[in-house]
């Protein structure tokens, strides 16, 4: 009889440990059901020692049972949990994970900066649906977290560019710490630390006049609470209230402005950096007034979970964060798009004879767009340098495994074939290699295809025939080079997936296969 | 402006509770009332007052011994209060008894209840006297003797005792004391045949025994004996004290001990000074310790007069009062979808608690709840309550109960029935250290077809059915969807799932509960000092924070009107000139205990009401962990408004604080109005009314 889903969305993070059970409906209607957070500081521990010590895990286990127990109460049918900065770059994350799965069963999912701002993201479209889309309007968004700080630049309906920056309001504290007693004007040290930090930022994003400026996470929300007493309703305050409050905090002793603003005293150390960053940052842009948003990563998971069609707006969103990379790096858009799309079409036909699986054609879709950004940096050692780019690119929603997957396939996709052990000396396991080597091998060919990058081939089909992978084109220019290119690397296409390619391409009607 | 230093304007809380109690005792004066009603009363001013020396005296002579020397903010040092105390307490005591003699006992009398003197009995009564003492007394009295090989013993707390001195030659006393205990287990009051032309014709236990006491004592010569009762000091683990830094400073200096130190002797008045001076010494006491007793030591024995003697005559009782149940509640079926319609407001003991029973029963039956949170912190012994959360437990529901184990002197009550429900899935939490549970909250999570409920139930008074017909509480039942999430929110603090979050009604002790009334106090003041109206009345057990009482005192110099209904301790002095002319107290001790906690504000015409499980002291805004939480439903609040109305024009039953700091009764004039038996009145009428209406429909 009843109608609803129920919904855990755990987030593993570096001050503490949250979840969100929600009740969607048959409307998709959504409504908190329980909130709770437990502090538990593993960013204390990561930070500090880069590990998380055994009584902090256990804690945390502890931690994870008891939110089971709520879970069990609504008897709730699917979850998701993740773990940010404090989990993932801790040395002994893997026993962590082991150790949550054998004491409580839940899986935990490491995440990255891009994952989370992924989920930010999609939590933040469905908080602005009703009052229309940031991205049209351009939009700077700030992402506060105790680790990290994301930004991410939406302008032209795309994300342009996203930053992950190491001033998380937890680990400048780490970083800090020893030096706040050194200095009265502990505000100054901590502005000048995150100046140096965000200066290639600030180059990126000033000039850009973004009229929107969207702050999310850390003590964003208390933020938003004083502004809300001082009347401001929806969480927003203009630049010049902002600046009053800032300038008070900066001013006066900590205790004092503290007490005067009602904030908690067990806040003030992530209190100040929230504000020296917002202040930084909205400068960088023409914004009046800033969205203080409460929405969380935990909100994202629900709506990426539970409401959204995720391929639409994953897909959108990752390949416009992997144009954002190709501008950047002064990508040639029309090739990269060519042979995006011939790579594409090749990786259809070939599904269903490859093992291969729909997500790993995103990870083509985005090599493809994303092979050629090392040029950039040195032409000699290009894919080198391509692969160096990748990894260390965030790409929304997609894991650190896949981002290293997508550098290898980028990087062997222009080298001789790699053996295998080449590949196995990158560190990935046996499906991932054979993954790698595939989807290299398609990228190599699409890639010879467009060879003279004047998109002179014109795809008409392509079909699997007997031993043959026969492609069909159309030019009305000289493919000589094209050709060439293809005749190349198809000996080592065949020996990765058995069949043969074969490419057709005359002028517009007669096409003989060569 | 603050008048926290001023000490002329703060009433020591030891001396105020004492006032309190004399507000009783005027109930066992008020001749209007049936006589066992008001033996009653003397028993409930004699327990008090031994709660009193176990809790209150036995802290401040902690303090004492402990050397703290700190003020109170009357200006009074632990020493001081204690004089203070003793002084007060002798004269009540001797009034007390004064009237037990010459009133009581006599209007007892005239009832035909014969309480018979030892030197009364006639020759058949000592034969059958004799006859009972040897087959029913004897065997379990246990004489303990003193002397050189064997120490003074262990007089437990609050046993009456007969005290014997016992000729000795080898002696360089030429004396030797010893002890006999008054069985418990044995009737206080045994009915003899009847003399003269009374029905009923009782001894004392104690004179039955003194009367034969030499037969314990074979061979020997008694010289003396005499009925002596002690008080000691409570387990020093489940007091309170005010301050934390306090309760440390004590802890410290006071050595492991298993048993309380005596904090009162009650001797019978004319005993012999030799006795006197021996328990003294011995149970380290001094002179204003020992209460000399003109009449019968121990008066709670009154407690058992009405059933003792099975009386048929209604006229020495009260009528006994029915709780009505609440016409929205009426023969309804489902009382969720009750509910659903609307909240739902409880006015026990005028209001029946078998609603609140049936909701959790309900619950506990009901296959869609998934889930029931109880704090629990007085129940009675045998609760339906703990009934149905057991039986839920055992359908697989999650149950959660927060059981506080700090309540004063119930706690093996309250560890035996923990226990039990343990055993069938419950998970049990044994309170907070530090922090004792007083919050009184219930929440029930359904799986409906559409969505999760939560429905709530939350008190001014414990979960206990018993009680809940002799004090007066309000509680509230809603599906409120924020006061729900509150609730899930504090059930998770309190496990220790969660850290506490923000609320979105609910607001609690310690975390915002102080803050929020200095909030809505300013508010006020706010409000007054614009030339605005502005008005405050709070309906409360209890007022002692100095913080609060300085911001009432600041409301009342900023024309802010403050009406206070307090029953107990009021440490705050209305009326004075330039500090509280506003302010206006007033106190109703009537047959059901006061218990509700209501706070009204005025809000610029934006009323606010709030109920709450705390009091103004402390303990309960720093130290407890206590629930304020908003009363919104127009209805509700109208009603609300009647009840306080109620009680702010009650002449019968109210006193009011005079700037001296002492209460008066008010000279009746006009309608005289009982609020107690108003309200009462007024449920009946209620319930009438619905049925009436009820069967005019049918017709």
């Amino acid at each position: 009889m009843t109608k609803i889903k129920l919904y855990a969305a755990l987030d593993v993070g570096s001050n503490s440990i949250k979840m969100k059970v929600v009740s969607v409906d048959e409307n998709n209607q959504v409504s908190i059901i329980e909130e709770l957070r437990k502090n538990i500081a593993l960013g204390k521990d990561t930070f500090n020692y880069n590990r998380i010590r055994t009584e902090t895990m256990l804690k945390l286990c502890d931690t994870l049972n008891d939110f089971r127990k709520i879970m069990d109460m609504y008897q709730v049918e699917k979850y998701r949990a993740v773990a940010t900065s404090a989990l993932r770059e801790s040395d002994n994350r893997d026993i962590v994970l082991d150790l949550i799965k054998q004491k409580t069963g839940f899986e935990v999912q490491l995440i990255n900066g891009a994952e989370e701002k992924h989920f930010t993201y999609l939590a933040l479209e469905e908080k602005f649906k009703p009052t229309g889309d940031f991205r049209e309007e351009g939009a700077v968004v700030l992402d506060i977290g105790a680790g990290s700080v994301e930004v991410s630049l939406f302008y032209n309906n795309q994300i342009q560019r996203t930053y992950s920056i190491q001033t998380g309001v937890l680990r400048l504290k780490e970083i800090l710490n020893d030096l706040e007693r050194l200095t009265i004007d502990y505000p100054k040290l901590l502005a000048d630390f995150i100046d140096a930090q965000i200066f290639d930022v600030r180059n990126d994003i000033a000039g850009l006049e973004i009229e929107n400026f969207i702050a999310i996470g850390g003590e964003v929300v208390q933020l938003r609470q004083l502004c809300t007493l001082k009347g401001n309703e929806d969480g927003q305050i203009n630049k010049d209230e902002f600046n009053a409050i800032y300038g008070d905090f900066l001013r006066y002793p900590l205790p004092k402005v503290m007490r005067q603003y009602g904030v908690r005293s067990d806040n003030a150390d992530h209190f100040l950096p929230t504000l020296i960053l917002i202040q930084r940052f909205i400068d960088m842009t023409a914004a009046e007034r800033i969205i203080l948003s409460n929405v969380s990563l935990r909100d994202g998971m629900v709506a990426h979970d539970c409401l959204i069609d995720e391929k639409t707006i994953l897909l959108r969103d990752v390949l416009d964060s992997a144009w954002g990379i190709v501008n950047k790096y002064n990508g040639n858009r029309k090739h990269l798009n060519h042979v995006c799309d011939l790579a594409d079409a090749l990786f259809k036909e070939l599904k269903q004879v490859s093992g291969l699986k729909e997500r790993d054609r995103l990870l083509l879709n985005l090599s493809s767009i994303l092979h050629e950004v090392g040029t950039y940096i040195s032409v000699m050692d290009m894919w080198k340098a391509t692969y160096d780019v990748i990894m260390y690119s965030d790409l929304i929603g997609i894991s650190d495994e896949e981002i290293h997957m997508i550098a290898a396939i980028a990087k062997y996709s222009g080298e001789h074939s790699p053996s295998y052990q080449a590949v196995a000396d990158k560190g990935f396991d046996e499906q991932s290699r054979i993954r790698v080597k595939k989807l290299s091998a398609i990228l190599s060919l699409a890639n010879a295809m467009d060879r003279s990058k004047g998109k002179k081939l014109k795809l008409k089909s392509v079909n699997l025939k007997k031993s043959e992978l026969r492609i069909k084109c159309t030019s009305d220019k000289e493919t000589l080079l094209e050709e060439w290119a293809f005749q190349r690397r198809s000996e080592r296409f065949y020996d990765v997936f058995g069949y043969i390619p074969k490419l057709q391409c005359k002028g517009d009607e007669d096409v003989v296969f060569k | 402006m603050s008048f926290l230093n001023n000490q002329d304007l703060f009433i020591n809380r030891e001396l105020s509770w004492l006032q309190f109690n004399q507000r009783v005792f005027e109930e066992v004066q008020d001749m209007s009332l049936p006589i066992f009603e008001r033996l009653k009363y003397q028993a409930i001013v004699s327990s008090n007052l031994d709660e009193f020396f176990m809790v209150r005296v036995a802290s401040l002579k902690d303090q004492v011994n402990a050397g703290i020397d700190k003020v109170d903010p009357s200006g009074m040092n632990p020493q001081k209060q204690l004089s203070k105390i003793a002084e007060k307490v002798h004269a009540m005591v001797h009034e007390h008894y004064l009237y037990y003699q010459k009133a009581l006992d006599e209007e007892l009398k005239r009832h035909k209840y014969h309480m018979i003197a030892k030197e009364d009995l006639d020759a058949d009564d000592m034969r059958s006297l004799e006859h009972f003492f040897d087959e029913s007394i004897y065997p379990v009295l246990t004489p303990m003797a003193v002397d050189s090989s064997r120490p003074f013993p262990l007089i437990s707390n609050k046993s009456l005792n007969i005290g014997v001195l016992i000729e000795d030659a080898n002696d360089h006393d030429g004396m030797y004391f010893a002890t006999v205990q008054v069985p418990s287990i044995l009737p206080r009051m045994i009915r003899i045949k009847t003399h003269k032309e009374f029905k009923y014709t009782y001894i004392l236990l104690e004179d039955v025994i003194e009367l034969f006491i030499h037969r314990l004592f074979y061979g020997k010569t008694v010289i003396l004996s005499h009925p002596y009762r002690i008080t000691r000091s409570g387990d020093f683990n489940l007091r309170e004290e005010d301050a934390d830094d306090l309760l440390r400073e004590i802890e410290k200096s006071l050595k492991l001990r298993k048993w309380g130190e005596v904090t009162r002797l009650e001797i019978k008045a004319g005993s012999d000074q030799r006795l006197i001076d021996l328990l003294m010494k011995e149970l380290h006491i001094t002179e204003q310790d020992v209460y000399e007793i003109n009449g019968p030591l121990d008066l709670t024995f009154l407690f058992k007069v009405p059933q003792l003697v099975k009386m048929k005559s209604e006229k020495l009782l009260d009528k006994p009062h029915h709780p009505q149940i609440p016409s929205d509640l009426y023969q309804v079926e489902d009382i969720f979808k009750a509910i659903q319609e609307k909240d739902m407001l409880l006015h026990h003991p005028f209001d029946s608690f078998e609603p609140v029973i049936d909701f959790i029963q309900k619950a506990s039956d009901d296959p869609d709840v998934l889930a029931i949170k109880q704090t629990l912190y007085r129940v009675s012994g045998d609760s339906p309550i703990i009934r149905a959360l057991a039986e839920a437990a055992e359908r697989g529901k999650q149950v959660t109960v927060l059981v506080e184990l700090k309540a004063r002197f119930d706690e093996e009550n309250n560890i035996n029935w923990a226990k039990r429900l343990e055993k069938t899935g419950c998970h049990v939490i044994y309170g907070i250290v530090g922090l004792k549970t007083h919050s009184k909250i219930t929440l029930v999570v359904r799986k409906e077809k559409d969505r999760i409920r939560r429905y709530v139930h939350l008190g001014t008074g414990n979960y206990n059915d018993e009680t809940a017909k002799l004090y007066t509480d309000l509680g509230m039942l809603t599906c409120n969807e924020y006061i729900g999430a509150d609730a899930s929110a504090f059930f998770n603090m309190l496990s220790g799932y969660s850290e506490p979050i923000d609320m979105y009604k609910l607001i609690l002790a310690p975390i915002n509960l102080r803050e929020s009334f200095m909030a809505f106090i300013e508010r006020e003041i706010h409000q007054a000092k614009k030339g605005q109206e502005a008005h405050i009345i709070m309906k409360i057990n209890a007022l002692v924070d100095p913080e609060i009482i300085d911001a009432l005192y600041r409301a009342s110099v900023a024309g802010v009107k403050v009406d206070l209904i307090i029953r107990g301790i009021n440490c705050l002095r209305s009326g004075i000139k330039g500090v509280s002319d506003n302010i206006h107290v007033r106190s109703i001790v009537g047959k059901f205990l006061e218990h509700t906690r209501i706070f009204y504000f005025y809000n610029g015409g934006k009323e606010e009401i709030y109920l709450s499980s705390a009091d103004l002291m402390q303990r309960n805004l720093d130290r407890r962990i206590e629930i304020l939480f908003p009363v919104e439903s127009v209805n509700m609040k109208k009603r609300i408004n009647e009840i306080l109305d109620i009680y702010m024009r009650d002449n019968v039953k109210a006193r009011v604080q005079n700037p001296d700091g002492g209460y008066d009764r008010l000279e009746p004039h006009g309608e005289r109005i009982n609020s107690q038996e108003y309200l009462c009145d007024l449920s009946k009428l209620a319930f009438r009314t619905h049925v009436e209406d009820l069967v005019s429909l049918l017709q």
